[in-house]
């Protein structure tokens, strides 16, 4: 509890930085949004500016900041021009594919890498070691966009284990559901795994160096429960920061696997208005990945003490 | 007494013949011990006394089958360990068959008790867990006899100490749940590497206290290795003095510092620390480098910082040879004979 | 994508104590800052083997397409030849025609010219930029790195492809404008290598001495840290070009890297996407030439930086 408030102050304030440079980048964007929402040529400039006037784009950025940053602190960011949609519904009705998405994908990518990065270590130096390390360096050199080239082209295309594209809501059904999630999860995995193998393995071998392994084994433990539960969790701190940080990669990740796929998830939405220079959309949602993205870190930031007994009781 | 215990009493318990390690390091083979023999009887302490990197810690290993896998490159010898009646050679046991022993038969007790623990469980799991593994006791069966191992070894409030980490204990106290852990399973053996070498002074006479009493109730054989001659004076029963890799000098405690006949020996013993130096203080007072254990010169490794070296030191190994009663040293011109500075 | 990781690994919040190395344990010498060298020596072995000098060789046969694009004996990319539609590898054209019957050799020479000059400048761009920075701050210490840190945190929170299309719709979309926006993203990764290098500078004792003796900041700075913080930076050079080639061709893919109609490997990829049932090829030539391009950069790379030594720990 007081590792939270301690830390309290500068999670808001990197919230507080974080939507000012949201704003900053949407507004300073360039197209006009009253002319791309009356559309090109043609238009009178009266009537641009009647619009101007009626989206309140005619006051000063810091006032319209602070305007924005109170109405989106009740959850409004208010409404598309484009669609009339709410933003806020708009992102909420697609954020539960998304979520679906990164969380697949990551949990994918950890239950492969934990494995794969203790048998690497165990055997460090070995030749499986070499084979597993250079599979992972391979997987570091493959973009997720390849990946999902690759993926569909073998488990959809050729084995036609899987659809090409298209979603399948939970609720609907869920084995279905879980198949259409399987191949952009995959996707997003890979390199995921990649990079948590490569970390985990580094983390264990030193961890295995340790005196307190040595004892372990004078106490007779068998070497698999020694992983498990001797090394592993010692070992896992780099990990799990390195998974906080790495969601902005996923959500990197996720806006074009979405859009490959045709997911309906908010990372297509972001892309697509941002083809369409729907910027009121744009800024609500880049507001929110980017707030996730710190809470997220915060959290993982403060589960420390969850694992590691020291941190827990530093105060 | 029946026929077997009767037989048990005479079999040492440890017995090692010609243990021989060889490790592939950074730098080259290192040759960590060589040739190294000596018995154990059930009760007795062997003091085991040499300057850092002189391969105690190596032969250690090789006892409780903990040698890094990778790295050794040869391991010969015997090494018979008295169980029940029969006598196991412990370097031909797989490591499955081994590690049953560890614990129950073998325990060991580390140098560090900064690392020694895993920082993550608590001290009653760790405790526990030789305990469930290898008696086969419960979680809560296991909880107790943890507790009661902390009461044994002088640890107060044992109660509060089992849901604790290590790092809320000082060294001290740590060192002792170290030693609760490897008395856990009531070993028959037990090996001491420099049990006290990281504590302080006043804590390092207490550990030390503790561990020869609790050897002496359970009627354990101990070695108990350190690179001080003071730990061992009056501790051990007998005193192998160990100088790169090899044991160069053997006998009775008191024979050794009445009669000492190496002069290793007789360096490490002029250089013993006093009290009011600092625990770390290493052998400084031996001139020249420690043993070079990386493809070793020919000839008595001790030659470049001998005072008695003479032509054939530099050109053959000196073998252990019987200098009376339960008395060995490897010397050519040991101190009192008669061609030294003659 | 992992333009955040390894470059800002947060430790807990409590350090572990210093991990002390026993003597023992089967493992190697594997160092937690070293863990992408120590993987690759234990792919590779250690030495410039062949691998180096097949990888090295690559990069080469690359830039020396994108030099000579214009000069090689290839058809023109941008002639449809529509009787080549789709066609495979070795028959009318040696690596194959795209949908339009365009020569996929020549699309991909033609392509590397972008991939080459955009990895170049953006990478010069952010070494330039965010090397300064780095310098700047690990020097002067106090407020100055405090804001500066506190504003690439900021930054970070974004995903970095939720930036780069903002950027991008900022900048445009010519060939400079790609290489700046991908330049400035690598800023604050840049800025990290460099003040942490410079920090471990700044201790030695000739910089202390020529402090003492009155040398003029300037001169410190340029004689005796620029010295020493270069050749880190630039050894992460070769490895950050391989990101941004990924980078690139993730925008390319998205139709929003170089203007079409200007081939791009990316672009290539995305193209052959549509193709994926009947004509694999399109997307695969292009793929496997990408995998192999920044396969070689990345492993070119670490081995250079292992040379080099390049201390990340404190990053
Ligand atoms: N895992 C290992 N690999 C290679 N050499 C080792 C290893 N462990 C110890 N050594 C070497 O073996 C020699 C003996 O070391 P050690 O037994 O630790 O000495 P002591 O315990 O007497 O101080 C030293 O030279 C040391 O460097
Ligand atoms: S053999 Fe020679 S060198 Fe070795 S200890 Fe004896 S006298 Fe000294
Ligand atoms: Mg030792």
């Amino acid at each position: 509890m007081h590792l939270v408030l301690r830390k309290l102050p500068w999670l808001i304030g990197t919230l507080l930085a974080v939507s000012f440079f949201t704003f900053l980048l949407v507004s300073l964007l360039p197209g006009d949004p009253a002319v791309m929402i009356l559309g090109a040529g043609g238009v009178s400039p009266e009537a641009v500016a009647a619009l101007r006037a009626e989206l309140g784009l005619d006051r000063p950025l810091l006032v319209r900041y602070f305007d924005w940053l109170g109405s989106a602190l009740t959850g409004d960011f208010g409404r598309s021009p484009m669609t009339g949609q709410s933003v806020m519904d708009a992102i909420l009705s697609r954020l539960p594919v998304t979520i679906q998405l990164g969380v697949m994908a990551i949990i994918i990518a950890l239950l492969l890498a934990v494995p794969l990065a203790m048998l690497s270590a165990y055997h460090a130096g070995s030749r499986l070691d070499r084979a597993i390390s250079g599979l992972g360096f391979a997987l570091m050199s493959i973009p997720s966009f390849m990946m999902a080239i690759f993926l569909i082209l073998i488990l959809a295309v050729s084995m036609n284990l899987f659809p090409a594209t298209g979603w399948v809501p939970f609720s609907v059904s869920p084995a279905a559901n879980l198949r259409s999630a399987a191949l952009p999860a995959l996707s997003l995995a890979m390199i995921e795994l990649a990079l948590y193998m490569r970390l985990l393995r580094t983390d264990l071998i030193s961890t295995l160096q340790q005196d307190y392994i040595t004892l372990a084994r004078a106490k007779g433990v068998p070497n698999w429960q020694i992983m498990l539960r001797h090394a592993l969790r010692p070992s896992s701190f780099s990990l799990m920061t390195v998974v906080g940080l790495q969601l902005g990669g996923v959500i990197s990740g996720a806006i074009i696997i979405e859009e490959i796929f045709a997911l309906p998830g908010v990372g297509r939405l972001l892309y697509q208005s941002i083809l369409q220079r729907d910027l009121l959309m744009v800024q609500g949602i880049v507001l929110f990945i980017a707030t996730a993205y710190v809470v997220v870190n915060f959290l993982v930031d403060l589960s420390y003490s969850l694992l590691d007994p020291r941190v827990r009781h530093a105060d | 007494m029946t026929d077997s215990q009767h037989q048990t009493q005479k079999l040492p318990l440890l017995r090692v013949e010609d243990l021989t390690v060889r490790l592939r390091g950074e730098a080259g083979i290192v040759h960590a011990v060589s040739d190294v023999s000596f018995q154990l009887q059930r009760g007795q302490t062997l003091g085991i006394v040499g300057e850092s990197g002189s391969g105690k810690s190596v032969m250690a290993r090789a006892l409780m089958g903990l040698l890094p896998r990778r790295a050794t490159q040869q391991l010969d010898g015997r090494v018979s360990l008295a169980v029940d009646g029969r006598v196991l050679e412990l370097l031909k046991l797989s490591e499955r068959e081994f590690r049953t022993l560890r614990g129950p038969r073998l325990a060991m007790v580390f140098q560090d008790p900064m690392t020694a623990l895993n920082p993550v469980l608590t001290l009653g799991v760790q405790i526990a867990e030789p305990l469930q593994l290898h008696l086969g006791l419960n979680k809560a069966q296991a909880m107790a006899r943890a507790l009661e191992l902390l009461a044994q070894v002088g640890i107060p409030d044992p109660e509060g100490r089992l849901r604790q980490y290590p790092h809320q204990l000082s060294g001290g106290m740590r060192q002792r749940v170290v030693i609760a852990i490897a008395l856990a399973c009531d070993p028959r053996v037990l090996l001491a590497d420099e049990p006290t070498t990281a504590l302080d002074v006043t804590v390092q006479r207490q550990v030390l206290d503790l561990l020869l009493a609790l050897q002496r109730e359970r009627q354990m054989g101990m070695v108990l290795i350190t690179h001080d001659l003071g730990v061992v004076a009056n501790r051990a029963d007998h005193i192998a003095v160990m100088y790169a890799g090899r044991i160069v000098e053997y006998a009775p405690t008191s024979r050794l510092f009445s009669a000492m006949r190496h002069p290793y020996t007789e360096a490490l013993f002029k250089s013993v620390p006093r009290l009011s130096d600092p625990s770390h203080t290493r052998l400084h007072a031996i001139p020249g480098r420690p043993p070079q254990l990386i493809d070793p010169a020919p000839g008595c490794a001790f030659a470049p910082r001998c005072p008695n070296v003479q032509q054939r030191c530099r050109r053959e190994t000196p073998a252990l040879t019987q200098a009376g009663d339960e008395h060995l040293h490897a010397c050519f011109y040991p101190i009192g004979s008669r061609e030294v500075g003659a | 994508m992992p333009i955040e990781s390894g470059n800002r690994r947060r430790t807990p919040a409590e350090p572990l104590p210093v991990r002390r190395k026993t003597s023992y344990g089967s493992a190697g010498r594997a160092s937690r800052a070293l863990s992408f060298s120590v993987a690759v020596r234990q792919v590779f072995g250690s030495g410039f083997g062949t691998g180096f000098w097949l990888a090295a060789g690559w990069l080469l046969l690359v830039a020396a397409c994108a030099l000579f694009a214009t000069v090689l004996p290839v058809r023109d990319p941008l002639d449809p030849v529509i009787v080549n539609r789709l066609n495979a590898p070795f028959t009318t054209n040696w690596l194959g025609a795209d949908g339009l019957g365009r020569d996929m050799l020549s699309r991909l020479v033609h392509g590397a010219r972008v991939s080459v000059v955009i990895s170049l400048t953006a990478v010069s761009i952010g070494m330039l930029i965010g090397g300064s920075l780095g310098i700047l701050a690990g020097y002067f210490r106090g407020r100055f790195e405090r804001a500066l840190m506190a504003v690439l945190d900021v930054i970070l929170a974004f995903p970095w492809l939720v930036l780069l299309l903002a950027l991008v719709a900022f900048i445009g979309q010519s060939l400079m404008a790609i290489s700046l926006a991908i330049g400035l993203l690598w800023i604050p990764a840049y800025a990290r290598v460099a003040r942490a290098n410079t920090l471990s500078v700044v201790q030695r004792e000739y910089v202390l001495a020529a402090r003492a003796m009155g040398a003029s900041t300037l001169r410190i700075l340029l004689r005796e840290v620029l010295p020493n913080v270069i050749l880190p930076v630039l050894a992460y050079g070769l490895v950050a070009m391989g990101l941004v080639v990924i980078v690139e061709s993730a925008l390319a893919f998205l139709g929003l890297s170089v203007e079409a109609p200007q081939p791009t490997w990316g672009g290539m990829i995305a193209e052959g996407k549509r193709h994926l049932a009947v004509a694999p090829h399109v997307a695969l030539v292009p793929s496997i030439t990408m995998f192999l391009t920044v396969l070689s950069l990345n492993y070119v790379g670490d081995r250079l930086r292992s040379r080099f030594e390049v201390k990340e720990s404190n990053l």
